[in-house]
């Protein structure tokens, strides 16, 4: 979730100022001119400021009263606050940390991605009994090791339960040596589904 | 490491030797040496020790740039006061226990530093696993 309202931060971010840029930019070349050409009022004329202000004007006022509309003024504004938090977030809220510790001393620190813990963990997992697929989701803790959330997919007639004894101690030589605690789960695989 | 050979499955070899490794996405191609003081040395030596420790399968260069520049690509390098310097290898390793292979790439790391004579400049040793693969 982050991750994506770190991108559309990162869009707006550089879509905004451009967009602005150019308004700016536009106005500054009409504000030079005078007269009936290039102006001001010809570049209002030019985006259809005069037409628009004739269409939306009534609906401008209206909103300034009570009724109907004023209710979704209010509700995109709230929406917008929304938004600008969401970006926000986006921006300040620190990405999760891509790395487990695995040991921490003064000779140095030794970690290791979260993304090749998760595929050593299903290559080990691949090996359990009645297993066809597994997919496993490695979260680091704040200061050392991590969790793996194992989502196991077992054949149709296997014992979930056996399933996940077999799936835990296929994962021991991860969770054993190093600091890593895995939380199992099984889901029964598609019709047709076969241990690989 | 001689020069001129490539270790199988390393995903950068030293800079020392000349020789193009392997070529994929996030490793990186050798360089014609261009070591200058002992920081760079101590980055060659490092590398050197830790591509011969069985179980290294080579340097994975995380996303951004080495700290060195892409002649040691895989390897960043921190001063730690005055004349010495830590360490960070970034390193793709076979399916093989992960805590010992690091503390034998570490050990390995000192064994070439004090035999460079770089033992003084070694300072802390970070191992970050990038990639982790089954040995072919």
């Amino acid at each position: 979730m982050i991750l994506l309202l770190r991108a559309l931060a990162r869009v707006v971010a550089v879509l905004l100022p451009a967009a602005l840029a150019l308004a700016g930019l536009a106005v500054a070349i009409a504000s030079v001119g005078s007269g009936d050409g290039f102006s001001l009022p010809w570049l209002a004329e030019l985006i259809g400021l005069p037409s628009l202000e004739r269409t939306v004007g009534d609906w401008l006022a209206s909103l300034e009263a009570d009724g109907p509309v004023a209710v979704v003024a209010a509700l995109c504004g709230a929406g917008a606050v929304l938004l600008g938090l969401a970006l926000l977030a986006g921006v300040l809220v620190p990405r999760r940390e891509r790395l487990v510790t695995l040991h921490s001393g003064g000779e140095g620190e030794i970690a290791a991605r979260r993304r090749a813990l998760g595929h050593v963990g299903e290559a080990l997992v691949k090996d359990a009994d009645n297993v066809t697929h597994a997919r496993v989701k490695v979260r680091p803790k704040r200061r050392s090791g991590g969790r793996l959330r194992v989502t196991a997919h077992r054949t149709r007639p296997a014992d979930p339960d056996s399933v996940r004894s077999a799936t835990t101690a296929a994962l021991e030589p991860l969770t054993e040596k190093l600091p890593l605690r895995a939380k199992v789960r099984t889901r029964r695989g598609e019709r047709g589904a076969r241990v690989q | 490491m001689a020069d001129g050979q490539a270790r199988p499955g390393a995903a950068q070899a030293s800079p020392s030797a000349p020789a193009l490794v392997e070529r994929s996405p996030g490793r990186v191609e050798t360089s014609p040496p261009r070591v200058q003081g002992p920081r760079d040395r101590l980055a060659q030596t490092a590398l050197d020790a830790a591509l011969g420790v069985k179980g290294v399968a080579g340097f994975a260069a995380p996303p951004g740039l080495s700290s060195l520049g892409p002649l040691f690509a895989g390897i960043d390098v921190v001063a730690e006061g005055r004349e010495r310097y830590g360490l960070t290898l970034h390193l793709a390793a076979h399916l093989v226990p992960l805590l010992p292979l690091a503390d034998e790439v570490r050990d390995a790391v000192a064994a070439a530093a004090r035999h460079d004579g770089l033992a003084g400049e070694l300072g802390r040793v970070d191992v970050r696993f990038e990639a982790l693969e089954a040995e072919r």
